[in-house]
């Protein structure tokens, strides 16, 4: 079920008014309904892959529950690997068996041996790499003694299965959420209301920022070769907002969810491409998987406390397993390649914690200095998205050369022309910009559309949100599954 | 709580009221067709915004076993006169500024409907192109089968806008097309659609595959097709050869006739030579269109026809 769908919008009320007005009174009845609306949630896109979710939810519920009673050190670690090995297994099969096979295959081919194996024809499930994270650091934690594991078996069901967050995140810490299936939810409105906001907010970013630049974005990379320097820039600056809209509206909607339900989720991106440098970005984008990398892989791994050879080699497991991440392809691995090789010079020179404080807090405008950084960084971070989107790396190479060649200095009014229907380009590079503008005004909240209700004005607010309704009306382009349910 | 419902319910007000708008005048004639807005208007302003949209909620309400599918120049085809002509009820669902990627999924759709007997497509090289890619049909599908995905989607929100303010102020509907005389219009869409579409050209291989999907189906369901290239005039086929596209159309017309039978009328003759044949150098006049309609779809046609068009016959039928 997508968020921006007519079904999402059916189902959200209905299990809001069962879990709020008929059995409110019982937590385990509102854990169970979200188990219930979790599963249903799911199995509207594939009811069969609902079994690999329960099975890893009952292998690490019960690892975790045989981890409590375990004193041995090695017993300890066999149960730990038990669900890494399943969890990851599951992964593993599902997403990268094909890539493992083929470029196995092509290895051997190198040496003139070739082998007769044929790829398996394998459906990804949705978000198994959101749920597997999620349900990893629950063990994990509960391995090096952090958390306490729990006995309420539909507490942990609810906690794996969440739907807000199932299938795209935030990766949610088991430290973090899980406690909160523990507690009895009490109604806040100013949360709700909130949450509402961030939801809409959330829509305009998926279904004007993101799927508007979707139309341009498949048009120009699909057909790259035959376009100019300058609009192949264009269409790399269109992808990272496409992908920044859906995937940052998709957290959203998530969090704001969430809220309705008394739920508060951490927040996943915080206007990244106003960061200042990459390490910056890095700390903006995707948090909940940054930290989770960071937390479960880096530190394990030694962090940046050794030797310059320890950093270097760590940022690179790091940025290069987070690549992978996103799916088995090459073009994720050299993005993730191309960002520890934007990052390393920051850490080795100590530079890369330099832009932790909010960006030119209390004035309106940025300086002149903070806007060429964050051009500078965007300007690399699309770099890297260009590997992203394109297809395979020979792709993305001869994207790049060809975008920056003399071309790009070089109006191609052709171009537009071809790309655009219309005067549709220009009023989506205005709405962009207004977009950008408010993110910038309201780029110390934790959400762009999180207004103070003592300190705006009414009718100002309601008209404001009536305008992004009608822009969601005017502007949606048509309806596009989220970038972020393919990893 | 309640006050977060009341809130919520009183912020969602004007969205019932304008599904309660939507359900009273209906753009595209999702519920029936009522009268309440005459279909003249609909057809002035809810068609001209989606064609797909419009024409396949018409053909859920009353599928035909014949269809013909294209863009605007099959469009074009006088429907009475076929039907007439060929003593069978046929339904056009060809769309102004149709895709083959409309094409092949409106045929689709249209299975979904009814059994099909005879499926006409017409199809010039133009459309064959990888870079044409835009699909309105896709959308339209989606909105025809759901009342709320209709209601909130952008087409019935500016088509229900546009008539309410025809029945207001009691205004034509403007497309926005900007006034030009015939000559300046022929220039247009000669120097510039013309060559916007051919300066990019891509081999379709996909849409090749599913038009022999298309054919494969068709052979076995029993259902009669075949192709047509519409009449363009020659200063559009001259284009092909500015763009040293001959090979690419050659390989078109290789394609189609290895699915079904085709008719050529894309040749320069005395027909697609006179400029007073055609509106534009896409489009022929009515009376070449009713040449068309009656090689294509009539028992008999006249035999001086002859030298407007190519039959290619395929025997694999």
């Amino acid at each position: 079920m997508l968020f921006n769908s007519i079904d999402f919008a059916i189902f959200l009320p209905i299990v809001f008014v069962l879990y709020w007005f008929v059995i409110n009174k019982s937590l385990k009845l509102q854990n169970l309904l979200i188990v219930v609306a979790s599963y249903f949630f799911y199995g509207w896109w594939d009811w069969r892959f609902l079994s690999l979710i329960l099975f890893s939810t009952i292998v690490d519920y019960s690892v975790g529950i045989l981890l409590q009673k375990e004193n041995n050190i090695l017993k300890r670690k066999t149960l730990l690997w038990i669900s890494i090995i399943v969890n990851l297994g599951f992964l593993g099969f599902f997403k990268y068996y094909n890539f493992f096979l083929e470029n196995f295959i092509d290895a051997f081919s190198l040496f003139g041996i070739l082998l007769k194996t044929s790829s398996l024809s394998i459906i990804l499930p949705v978000g198994i790499s959101f749920y597997t994270f999620q349900t990893l650091s629950y063990t994990i934690d509960v391995y090096r003694k952090n958390l306490e594991p729990t006995k309420d078996f539909v507490a942990f069901t609810a906690f794996v299965s969440f739907f807000p967050q199932l299938v795209a995140g935030p990766i949610e810490r088991a430290s973090n959420l899980l406690p909160q299936f523990y507690k009895k939810r009490i109604f806040s409105y100013d949360a709700a209301v909130d949450g509402m906001r961030q939801i809409l907010w959330g829509l305009l970013k998926k279904i004007v920022i993101a799927d508007n630049a979707a139309i341009y974005v498949n048009l120009i990379f699909e057909n790259y070769p035959e376009y100019s320097g300058n609009t192949l820039f264009l269409g790399a600056v269109f992808f990272a907002f496409q992908i920044y809209g859906d995937f940052s509206g998709y957290s959203d909607i998530a969090i704001g969810t969430s809220r309705l339900f008394g739920f508060n989720l951490k927040q996943n991106f915080a206007f990244p491409y106003f960061s200042r440098d990459i390490a910056e970005f890095w700390r903006r984008w995707h948090i909940s998987l940054s930290t989770w990398f960071r937390d479960y892989v880096y530190i394990p791994l030694g962090g940046s406390i050794g030797g310059t050879w320890m950093k270097v080699r760590n940022t690179f497991i790091i940025f290069i397993v987070s690549g992978f991440w996103h799916g088995a392809n090459w073009t994720f691995i050299v993005w993730g390649f191309l960002n520890a090789c934007y990052f390393l010079p920051l850490l080795l020179r100590d530079k890369n914690r330099k832009n932790i404080n909010t960006i030119d807090s209390r004035k309106l405008f940025p300086e002149l200095k903070t806007v060429f950084q964050i051009s500078t960084t965007f300007v690399l971070t699309i770099i890297a998205w260009v590997f992203f989107r394109a297809k395979n790396v020979a792709t993305a190479l001869d994207y790049l050369l060809n975008m920056f060649s003399m071309s790009l200095f070089k109006p191609s009014p052709q171009d537009l022309k071809h790309i655009s229907d219309g005067a549709h380009i220009i009023y989506y590079i205005l709405i962009l910009i207004v977009f950008i503008l408010v993110e910038w005004l309201q780029r110390t909240k934790q959400h762009a559309l999180q207004i103070d209700e003592h300190k705006t004005n009414k009718m100002l607010r309601l008209s404001f949100y009536y305008i992004i309704g009608f822009t969601i009306f005017w502007f949606g382009a048509s309806q596009q599954d989220f970038i972020y349910f393919q990893f | 709580m309640k006050k977060f419902v009341k809130k919520i319910i009183v912020f969602f007000i004007p969205l019932f009221l304008y599904l309660i708008i939507v359900v009273i005048i209906d753009p595209y004639n999702f519920f029936s067709n009522s009268n309440f807005i005459p279909l003249e208007t609909k057809k002035e302003i809810s068609f001209k915004l989606n064609y797909p949209l419009f024409k396949l909620l018409a053909f859920k309400k009353k599928p035909t076993k014949n269809i013909i599918l294209g863009d605007s120049r099959t469009n074009n085809l006088d429907i009475n006169f076929i039907n007439e002509c060929a003593g069978k009820e046929f339904t056009n669902l060809a769309f102004g500024g149709g895709t083959l990627q409309e094409i092949i999924n409106t045929f689709w759709e249209a299975t979904k409907e009814t059994k099909l007997e005879k499926v006409v497509i017409g199809l010039n090289f133009n459309l064959y192109n990888k870079v044409n890619a835009m699909d309105r049909v896709s959308e339209a599908v989606y909105l025809k089968n759901n009342f709320l995905s209709y209601g909130t989607s952008k087409f019935v929100f500016k088509s229900t806008g546009l008539i309410i303010k025809n029945l207001i102020l009691n205004s034509s509907f403007d497309l926005g097309i900007p006034e030009m005389s015939r000559e300046e219009f022929w220039q247009y869409q000669l120097n510039s659609a013309a060559n916007n579409t051919y300066r990019i050209y891509n081999y379709p291989q996909g849409y090749f595959l599913e038009l022999k999907k298309i054919a494969e189906y068709c052979k076995n369901n029993k259902i009669e097709l075949k192709f047509f290239i519409p009449p363009t005039h020659t200063s559009l086929q001259e284009k092909i050869h500015e763009f040293k596209l001959l090979k690419e159309e050659e390989k078109f017309k290789e394609d189609i006739k290895r699915l079904a039978s085709v008719y050529d009328f894309d040749f320069s003759n005395q027909i697609t030579r006179n400029k007073e044949k055609f509106k534009d150098p896409y489009h022929c006049k009515e009376s070449v269109a009713e040449l068309v309609a009656k090689v294509i779809f009539c028992e008999n046609p006249e035999p001086d026809l002859i030298d407007y068009f190519v039959f290619y016959e395929n025997k694999k039928e």
